[in-house]
């Protein structure tokens, strides 16, 4: 009865990991209700995941007057993608709206504040929440929320000023002893120093621009020059104008590039705007010099010459590039080894306690894909399990990384204090090998600030009274709190809360993780014990039907569909769990892609090879590229053509004995599909491959040319049955599970191995073992000679055609899939051949073929009037020698007084407009306007050529396990 | 030594045996009688449709990645399916046809399912009445159809009695047709008489990996030496744009859950209304978004001639943003979907200028009209967004007969006689507005946004209206070269260059009078004014208020509509 209620309970509405009541109000201690958050009216101006776990937490706190201040950008231009969040909270009065939240220029973003800040004030909100959003970290935003006499949910200016942006955070770190990477902070005021090369005339720069400068900063002559300068720029910003051009400082850039080249050969630099952050307003630079340990002047210099373009790239990319913006620009080492590991901070300005570590290495383009929790509980756990195996090496290596975030947690409290940080934040780091560098802070709440709330909650506890206490589980709960609280929460304990946390990124990528947005989510499984998932509210059903609402998964920002999150004791338990999540995780679609079989393929990859590994930075792409020449090497195995072969050589081997010929035949067929049915699977995806062989790496190895099982087939085939979601579900479909035949004989055939053991004192799973028992003829323990023949004929039936599976073993040995591995002291092997960028293009083309044409004219889709560009006065839509990507817009059709953008069919450059006359020239159908070359020719195959050679690769995987 | 021949086995040796010894259920078994001996042979007879049928045969059904219609029932409902005629046919086996009453959501369905594991699931000399019956039954009972094809067609060795039975079957599916909504299933290889059967029902859902079609690809090739492939011939992709197939999806699962999912919205029968749903989605919700839609485009750069795809506008009108496309691979110019307004359910009939400007063809007139025919005959309400430029001339309209399917969306509009809202987004033009549910045509209620251009003729309209003051301005060319040709030779241009220079200014200057005309025509006709001022709009209406608006209006028409079946004289054409 108690397991049907589990069954049945709802972990997407009701799951004790996330939700709880949290009131505070209700306590019966008075000193724990004077905590409560019930009157704060806060105004939530952010989107994603952290919307709805903003509305779930505050309604859980017991706050009712809050709202939500929706982006018209958000959700407007797909069917079906209406704020899913929205499905429950029905009343209009708390959904805001504005264009945008940030604006497209500086003077928009301004008007922009002052707007939120009047809905605010109008809506009787009394506090701002932003989420993880770029106003976030938006000191402008919080100092004129601060001055509205609003709270902000959030760090205060202060420290988004201190903290947020780079420079000061470095000069903040470098204070207080926090290890940085070496790198230049303050080039803008070397530009400036260029410019102006002595104390007189940036004295004179001041006077002739007006700026207000502090007199005794201006009058102190031992102040370097830099140091003034930078001075004097803060004055520029206020005032609104610029000292010097983009390009000098793109200059001033180059230079600072050219030196550190010299000084850090084969190194390369990465340019960071201040403002910038998750990827955004960075560029690297020195690619060619990688390879190169003694780069010659010419090298150098032909590297730094990239600097002033990059430099303008990421300035427009923050928005930084107007007049008076600070236009600063980090120009720092890139360390090449990288693991981006990230501390939680939380502080009310006067305490500040870090909350564990979180690794994010495993990320591809600067975008995180898994995040798990680093703890000092949990590591030293980890030392002392390898150190009782009698595993030194990893011990060791372990040791290493607990001394680490030693370090780096006492860093970041030290810094969070100095900061006077007094909110949520985050202190990120690089290690590499036993170094750790400091790189920065984000003032903000992080997406996978859940990780943390898994290992650690907050225990806060009366001064007074030290069994008057409570506790926090939630970091936005925290955030609420500390804004309404702030002094007055004393400084919590934190509390270890389970073992370890994990959190897999779902994305709207394809299957080379490259974003794929437009796909309509038409099912959602149901979330499992144990599982997170933070979806922005794409699973709230129907209020009405209960049925799952279609949703289009629009990318208008990014690609992210949800955070899926799980826990367990330590970290390999986590792993599997999040295994388990992921493979009973269904999604139907349409034009649907995800990353979701990307996870699971890797999540099983460290299974197989040690959750503990250490993987860098730098893991991904190399990992695609193997993906790739995993699919590449499936596509030439045919299942069901091995299995007909398979049955033939079986049936000609048995042409003896007509009686025995005609059993094995029948028994073959009866495993048709039990075989070929999870092998098709398998071989069309290469991360279910990459996942399978990983666990599986174990129960196989090659005897010369020969394929060697060391466990019992039979078993793995019920493994993978598993391992695909496919064991026997009543309630689910027939075609997504086993077929009910094939799951029959698969039950007779593993109780009769289970009978087996009852009898014999042997490893089942031994398959040597079990093999050389059954192949004497004599009977063994105290059957009969007919009960033993039974068995070992049994045996011969069960095992018949079994050795198919070793098929896929045989495309991981064909693609040495095994030699990307992690090495005794945790370090990840990646095999060099997989760095290669053309390999890597290739295989990124492997696995998603981009669409190729034949075509090499763009026409009309139907008659109408050609315009080159959407609106007189506008620049054309592409000229000659461009290139446009598929969807893009080439031209406008006017048909009956509706101006139809027409989109690319497919990518590709202009080569000639073929089109005569001027804008509203008339066309007719299928009329050519450019001459193109795609970037993909359509290359004509012969099915039947490769059928053939399909056939004979078959044949060829077949002679190793027969 | 040679080694000893053992024959190789399935079975485990080591199990206890199995008890095979028949037991009337639930009863303590006693001594054994000939009253046992009955019991047990009709127990066998029970089970035969499922048990005779061979491993080997579900297997070969299985390797096709195909179910089988007992599996495809589960995911219908979990409900236990109550089976009629289990044992017809001279194998009483049920002649490869499992028939019905499922219990769906709390509702009665009739369903049948070709058992594709015998016999290939084809038409015989009897099943074919088999299928008969439980249409008559359905039709008599007043409940929907669900249908699950898989079916080789007529069984061969039956000879004519397999063509006959199909005969029974069309028959009487077109006699409940009009009086219960059916859905049909399309899995595996149906041909001819499998496909016409199908298509006599309301809606047909086809997922990839099948065909079906007048006969497949074999036949084609030795009768016309036309080499294609099944799916090219009658796969969904093509089914789906002819709208032959009303929904594709992606498998079988699918399209037994979209079958499930299109039931929500239709009833039971011709003289009931389709079930409502209380709704906690308030009809109050200002509908922002369409705001923000119309915003955006109309400010954009290419202003009131910009396209926007209408599905955001029904999709904010309806409860909780939850709505149903029919046809949504064909002729997209026109959206036709069901959708739920406070509660009850609408259907809607919405142009889509983000498709070919939203100008109606032959295949968007007879979508919306087969749409439209539905709905009035079910009782279900509707509501119609107009946003048309009209319908779309031309050399390959007329020769596909524009006119007559135009006439088709004409008529089934003006036989509506459920309760019928129009709402004008933005163009109403000529024919396309005169045929497009107005006030004259039957409508209940015209409502229009004030974006609304409502006319007789769009921008070419001012050819007409503004005629005179045309023939002026093109008068005046003539004169104005010769003056200029004058004026330049005097400025000491030779008298070629003069005429080209002239000519060239002078028709710059006849452009700009007519950009001014357009502009003025835009200005002074285009907008709902004379429509408001006539009375062929009832009333604007704020974007925001889309959702209020047409709810309380609908609830209002619905309080006064007693469902019925359609009883009038039959028309000509349909």
């Amino acid at each position: 009865m108690a397991k049907n209620t589990l069954q049945n309970q709802n972990f997407y509405v009701n799951n004790p990991l996330i939700h709880r009541d949290r009131r505070l109000g209700e306590s019966s201690s008075e000193w724990v209700r004077s905590f409560s958050c019930e009157d704060l009216k806060p105004l939530i101006v952010c989107r994603g995941p952290i919307r709805k776990e903003a509305i779930d937490v505050y309604s859980e706190m017991g706050i009712t007057h809050y709202g939500i201040l929706l982006s018209e950008k958000d959700s407007i231009v797909y069917p079906n993608a209406l704020s899913p969040e929205l499905r429950t909270l029905t009343d209009n009065r708390r959904v805001h709206r504005v264009p945008d939240y940030s604006g497209a220029s500086k003077e928009e973003r301004v008007e922009r504040i002052g707007q939120i800040i009047g809905i605010a004030l109008e809506n009787g909100y009394d506090s701002i929440f932003a989420g993880y959003g770029f106003m976030a970290e938006d000191d402008e935003f919080v100092a004129a929320i601060e001055e509205a006499g609003l709270k902000f949910i959030g760090p205060c200016s202060a420290t988004q000023r201190g903290a947020g942006k780079k420079d000061e955070a470095k000069r903040t770190a470098l204070k207080v002893g926090v290890s940085v990477t070496p790198g230049i902070d303050n080039v803008t005021a070397r530009t400036l120093v260029t410019k102006y090369s002595n104390r007189e005339s940036l004295l004179a720069l001041v006077k002739s621009e007006g700026l207000k400068c502090d007199p005794a900063i201006l009058n102190n002559a031992d102040l370097s020059l830099e140091e003034l300068a930078d001075h004097i720029l803060a004055a520029s910003y206020k005032k609104g104008i610029d000292l010097f051009s983009i390009q000098e400082l793109g200059k001033q850039v180059e230079r600072e590039c050219a030196a550190m080249f010299r000084d850090y050969p084969g190194a390369r630099i990465r340019l960071k705007a201040i403002g910038g952050g998750g990827g955004k307003g960075q560029r690297i630079l020195g690619a060619s010099l990688l390879a190169k340990d003694e780069p010659t002047a010419a090298d150098i210099a032909r590297a730094a010459a990239e600097a002033p373009s990059l430099v303008l790239e990421v300035l427009n990319e923050v928005k930084a590039g107007g007049v008076g913006d600070n236009k600063n620009v980090l120009v720092e080492l890139n360390i090449e080894q990288t693991r981006h590991n990230e501390i939680q901070l939380l502080g009310n300005g006067d305490w500040c306690i870090a909350l564990g570590g979180r690794d994010c290495s495993l990320q591809m383009h600067e975008q995180k894909l898994l995040e798990l929790s680093v703890t000092q509980e949990g590591l030293a756990r980890e030392v002392e399990k390898a150190r009782a195996a009698g595993n030194e090496v990893v011990a060791k290596a372990l040791e290493i990384d607990l001394e680490i975030l030693k370090r780096m947690e006492e860093e970041s409290e030290r810094f969070g204090q100095a900061a006077g940080l007094d909110s949520a934040s985050t202190f990120e780091c690089i290690v590499d090998r036993q170094r750790h560098y400091f790189m920065e802070v984000n003032t903000r709440i992080q997406v996978e600030h859940r990780v943390t709330e898994l290992v650690y909650s907050l225990k806060f506890t009366n001064p007074e009274d030290k069994e008057d206490s409570f506790i926090v589980e939630s970091l936005v709960e925290a955030m609420a709190m500390l804004a309404l609280h702030k002094e007055r929460l004393p400084r919590p304990e934190r509390v270890p809360r389970f073992g370890a946390g994990v959190e897999a990124r779902l994305n709207a990528t394809d299957c080379s993780l490259s974003p794929s947005a437009g796909g309509v989510i038409r099912y959602w499984s149901d979330p499992i014990e144990g599982e997170i998932r933070d979806d922005q509210g794409i699973c709230t059903a129907n209020p009405d039907t209960g049925q799952f609402m279609r949703y289009t998964v629009s990318g208008a920002y990014d690609s992210n569909i949800a955070l899926l999150l799980t826990k367990a004791d330590d970290r390999l338990a986590s792993f599997k769990h999040l295994a388990e999540v992921l493979r009973r995780t269904t999604i139907y679609g349409t034009n649907l892609a995800t990353n979701l079989e990307f996870h699971y393929g890797l999540v099983n990859w460290f299974i197989g090879n040690n959750v503990m590994a250490k993987p860098t930075t730098r893991f991904v792409v190399p990992y695609l590229t193997l993906m790739g020449c995993l699919k590449q090497e499936a596509a030439k195995v045919d299942p069901v053509v091995a299995f007909l072969s398979l049955k033939k050589r079986y049936v000609v081997a048995n042409a003896e004995n007509p009686e025995v010929k005609k059993a094995i035949s029948d028994i073959l067929d009866r495993n048709g599909t039990l075989l070929t049915r999870p092998l098709q699977r398998i071989l069309k995806d290469p991360h279910l491959l990459s996942g399978w062989l990983s666990l599986n790496r174990k129960n196989f190895c090659m005897e010369g040319r020969k394929l060697k099982w060391l466990r019992n087939p039979l078993m793995i085939i019920a493994e993978t049955y598993e391992y695909l979601n496919m064991t026997m579900r009543p309630d689910a479909p027939a075609s997504d599970v086993i077929w009910s035949h094939d799951n029959e004989h698969l039950q007779k055939a593993i109780s009769f191995y289970s009978s087996l053991r009852e009898h014999f004192p042997i490893d089942i799973d031994d398959f040597e073992a079990l093999n050389t028992l059954l192949e004497k003829e004599k009977p063994q323990g105290d059957f009969s000679a007919a009960e033993w023949d039974a068995i070992r004929a049994s045996h011969i039936g069960f095992e018949a055609g079994n050795e198919l599976l070793g098929l896929l073993y045989l495309v991981g040995v064909k693609t040495n899939f095994f030699d990307f591995k992690v090495e005794k002291n945790l370090d990840v092997t990646i095999p060099e051949y997989l760095h290669d960028s053309v390999l890597q293009t290739q295989m990124k083309k492997m696995l998603v073929p981009p669409p190729a044409t034949k075509e090499d004219e763009i026409v009309t889709p139907g008659g109408g009037m050609y315009y080159a560009q959407e609106a007189p006065g506008m620049p054309p839509f592409i000229k000659e020698g461009e290139h446009f990507e598929k969807g893009q817009p080439l031209f406008i059709l006017e048909v009956m007084k509706m101006f139809n953008k027409i989109p690319a069919p497919f990518s590709g450059t202009v080569d000639k407009i073929l089109i005569e006359g001027g804008d509203g020239v008339i066309v007719s159908k299928g009329q050519s306007i450019f001459k193109v070359t795609p970037d993909e020719r359509f290359v004509e195959v012969d099915p039947k050529a490769i059928e053939k050679e399909r056939r004979n690769t078959t044949e060829a995987y077949l002679q190793a396990i027969t | 030594m040679a080694k000893k021949v053992l024959i190789p086995s399935l079975e485990n040796p080591l199990a206890p045996p199995e008890d095979v010894e028949f037991t009337i259920p639930g009863e303590v078994p006693g001594e054994k009688g000939p009253y046992e001996e009955a019991m047990k042979e009709g127990h066998e007879l029970m089970e035969r449709p499922i048990k005779s049928v061979p491993v080997g045969q579900i297997e070969k059904q299985h390797f096709k990645q195909r179910m089988t219609v007992w599996e495809r029932l589960r995911v219908l409902t979990k409900e236990e399916p109550n089976i009629y005629f289990q044992n017809w046919g001279p194998n009483l086996d049920g002649a490869s046809l499992v028939t019905g009453i499922l219990n769906v959501k709390g509702r009665d369905v009739a369903f049948y399912g070709h058992d594709f594991t015998v016999r290939a699931g084809s038409i015989d000399a009897t099943n074919g009445r088999k299928l008969a019956k439980l249409f008559n039954m359905a039709g008599e009972k007043g409940i929907p159809v669900i249908g699950m094809n898989d079916s080789a067609g007529a069984f061969v060795p039956a000879g004519v009695g397999g063509l006959d039975g199909y005969a029974e079957a069309f028959t009487s599916l077109r006699k409940i047709s009009g009086v219960v909504p059916s859905i049909m299933c399309m899995f595996g290889f149906n041909a001819g008489g499998g496909s016409y059967l199908p298509r006599q029902g309301s809606f047909l859902i086809q997922p990839k990996d099948t065909f079906f079609g007048l006969t497949g690809p074999g036949v084609v090739k030795s009768v016309l030496g036309e080499d294609i492939s099944p799916e090219d011939l009658g796969g969904p992709r093509v089914h789906g744009a002819t709208g032959v197939a009303d929904i594709t999806v992606e498998d079988e699962t699918s399209a037994l859950r979209t079958a499930v999912r299109l039931l929500g919205y239709l009833p039971d029968n011709n003289h009931s209304m389709a079930p409502a749903l209380k709704t906690t989605d308030p009809l109050e919700r200002k509908t922002w978004e369409i705001n923000t839609l119309l915003k955006k485009a109309f400010n954009s750069p290419t202003g009131f001639n910009t396209p926007f795809d209408v599905s955001i506008i029904i999709q904010q009108v309806c409860d909780h943003g939850d709505y149903f496309e029919l046809q949504r691979t064909r002729a997209r110019e026109a959206v036709t979907a069901f959708g739920r307004l406070d509660g009850n359910v609408v259907g809607f009939v919405a142009n889509n200028s983000a498709v070919s400007s939203g100008q109606i063809d032959c295949d968007s007139a007879l979508k919306i009209a087969r749409f439209v025919r539905f709905c009035n005959i079910y009782n279900i309400p509707l509501i119609f967004m107009e946003d048309t430029t009209g319908f779309l001339p031309g050399r390959e309209q007329e020769s596909r007969g524009i006119v007559q399917a135009g006439r088709s969306m004409l008529d089934s509009i003006v036989d509506v006689r459920t309760p019928r809202i129009l709402l004008i987004l933005r163009n109403a033009y000529g024919g396309a507005y005169a045929s497009y549910n107005n006030y004259p045509t039957g409508a209940d209620l015209v409502l229009a946004l004030p974006t609304t251009r409502l006319a007789v003729m769009g921008p070419a309209g001012k050819e007409f209206v503004y005629k005179d003051e045309l023939r002026k301005v093109r008068g005046a060319v003539p004169g104005m070269v010769q003056r200029g040709i004058e004026r330049l030779v005097a400025a000491g241009l030779d008298h070629i260059e003069a005429k080209r220079e002239s000519e060239n200014q002078a028709a710059m200057w006849l452009q700009q009078e007519e950009v001014k005309l357009n502009t003025r025509y835009e200005k002074e006709l285009m907008n709902p004014k004379e429509g408001l001022a006539l009375g062929s709009i009832s009333s604007l209406v704020m974007p925001t208020d889309l959702r209020r608006e047409l709810g309380r209006n609908m609830n209002f028409f619905l309080r006064h509509y007693k469902p019925s079946a359609w009883q009038s004289v039959q028309r000509e054409f349909h």
